[in-house]
């Protein structure tokens, strides 16, 4: 009974996102998991299945960031030169925003360094940088940071001695995961950014 | 009859063989990167179990029919470009002489999981260009005559070229997938010029090439530079690699 509650709930959920009804009854629990993930735009990036370790060491599915709006940009802790200022422009891009709108935001860096990272190195860089309770750092395992480098274009090489070659890029993502604003490069004018960021607001997201 | 019964056995013994030669053992060796970012060594590889050919239309194929989503139909932009295997008839019908062709129109999402697939993956920049011995100056010779030609009609696998590790094809056919495309930077992101390697780059140095006279491999960094994940090419296509215990 309890079950067929839930199920009834999932549908209902559904018919609301505009699912065609035919579709959600003759499909069981497995199948409306795959049938909700088919709702997301061919070009939304949480159409990646990766796992990602955030600082608070808890596991967290690429495609559950879903549902929010997010700037996101790929760093890594031990990076001395080129993150931190990736992290100052971020900050500048927020302030410059009305509040209604960055207090909606969530921020999220994910590592490309998969061998050293941990939730102890997160933390620092977190503390260090004063970064607000709207900002989360990730690592995760080699593929995981291949693939969303490969879905956001980011470039990256491993140097000897643990350093790394970047693009340096700050996207904002729509809640449905559609990339509709970028920034590439490091401390330039971020109008246009800020713009495509409001412009998506009010197109309601 | 009898003439029958012996071509479908020397048809036989020819399957057989060829399933337990469709790889080529390489052992450890070094790999001396032709462009170096700043402190960047030599890089050991091997030892593992590369495919012979690259993979072909029918093996694909049968890939794609073992995992629908990655037909034409269920295509997603952001795993594949619009010309993902558009040389096709449909879903999951080939034309019977692409068969052995190898496959091609395929994007790095699609090469990747099929040699997930099979417990396998895609071969780095290091580990391709290492077993392709492009540096060797016999393969330098076909590699510039296939750089050169304009016939773009993709071969059946076994018209490639068998080089000095016994694989096939890696010059001549198509060009390859590596899984670590998108660190061959070269000039592609250096757009900007002097500005690009402090603003765009963290712990950048000059590129450096070790020889200016080969030109092939500059091409084939510049050409994968060029390249984004989901794009797809006519000429563009993937072997796979399993590591040796």
């Amino acid at each position: 009974m309890k079950t067929k509650i839930i199920f009834n709930i999932l549908i209902a959920l559904l018919l609301w996102n505009g699912f065609a009804a035919s579709i959600a009854n003759s499909c069981e629990k497995h199948n409306l998991a795959v049938a909700s993930s088919q709702a997301l735009p061919g070009d939304s990036v949480y159409q990646l299945h990766s796992s990602w370790t955030d600082q608070a060491n808890a596991t967290v599915k690429f495609d559950s960031l879903a549902g929010k709006p997010r700037i996101i940009a790929m760093v890594y802790t031990k990076c001395k030169s080129a993150c931190p200022l990736l992290v100052h422009d971020i900050k500048k891009t927020i302030a410059k925003l009305p509040k209604e709108v960055s207090e909606k935001i969530h921020i999220d860096l994910f590592s490309f360094d998969s061998d050293e990272e941990n939730s102890v190195s997160l933390n620092e860089f977190k503390s260090k940088y004063e970064l607000s309770d709207n900002w989360s750092i990730y690592y995760g395992n080699k593929s995981s940071v291949s693939e969303l480098a490969a879905v956001l274009g980011v470039q990256y090489k491993k140097l000897d001695g643990g350093e790394y070659v970047h693009s340096n890029v700050v996207y904002f993502l729509n809640e449905s995961g559609e990339i509709k604003g970028k920034q590439e490069g490091l401390g330039r004018d971020n109008n246009e950014f800020v713009r495509n960021i409001e412009s998506s607001f009010k197109k309601g997201n | 009859m009898k003439l029958l019964i012996g071509l479908l056995l020397l048809q036989f013994v020819f399957e057989v063989n060829a399933k337990t030669s469709s790889e080529v053992y390489i052992k450890e060796g070094t790999y001396s990167p032709f462009f170096r970012d700043k402190n960047e060594p030599d890089v050991k590889v091997g030892k593992f179990w590369v495919d012979k050919y690259p993979v072909t239309n029918q093996e694909f194929l049968k890939f794609v029919r073992l995992n629908p989503e990655w037909s034409r139909t269920n295509r997603k932009d952001i795993f594949a470009g619009s010309g993902y295997l558009k040389h096709w008839l449909s879903d999951f019908v080939v034309h019977s002489h692409q068969l052995k062709v190898p496959v091609s129109n395929v994007s790095w999402f699609a090469a990747r999981k099929y040699c997930e697939f099979y417990k396998k993956r895609l071969l780095t920049i290091a580990e391709w260009e290492y077993v392709s011995d492009a540096q060797n100056p016999k393969a330098l010779e076909l590699i510039l005559k296939w750089y050169g030609s304009t016939d773009q009609k993709l071969q059946s696998v076994s018209r490639g070229q068998t080089n000095s590790y016994g694989l096939v094809g890696m010059h001549g056919l198509i060009w390859e997938w590596v899984e670590d495309f998108s660190s061959a930077i070269v000039s592609g992101d250096s757009r900007s010029s002097n500005e690009a390697n402090g603003a765009l780059f963290c712990g950048s140095g000059a590129l450096k090439a070790k020889d200016p006279s080969q030109y092939a491999t500059f091409m084939r960094f510049a050409y994968r530079s060029s390249l984004k994940a989901n794009s797809t090419g006519l000429n563009l296509g993937f072997r796979c690699v399993k590591d040796a215990e």
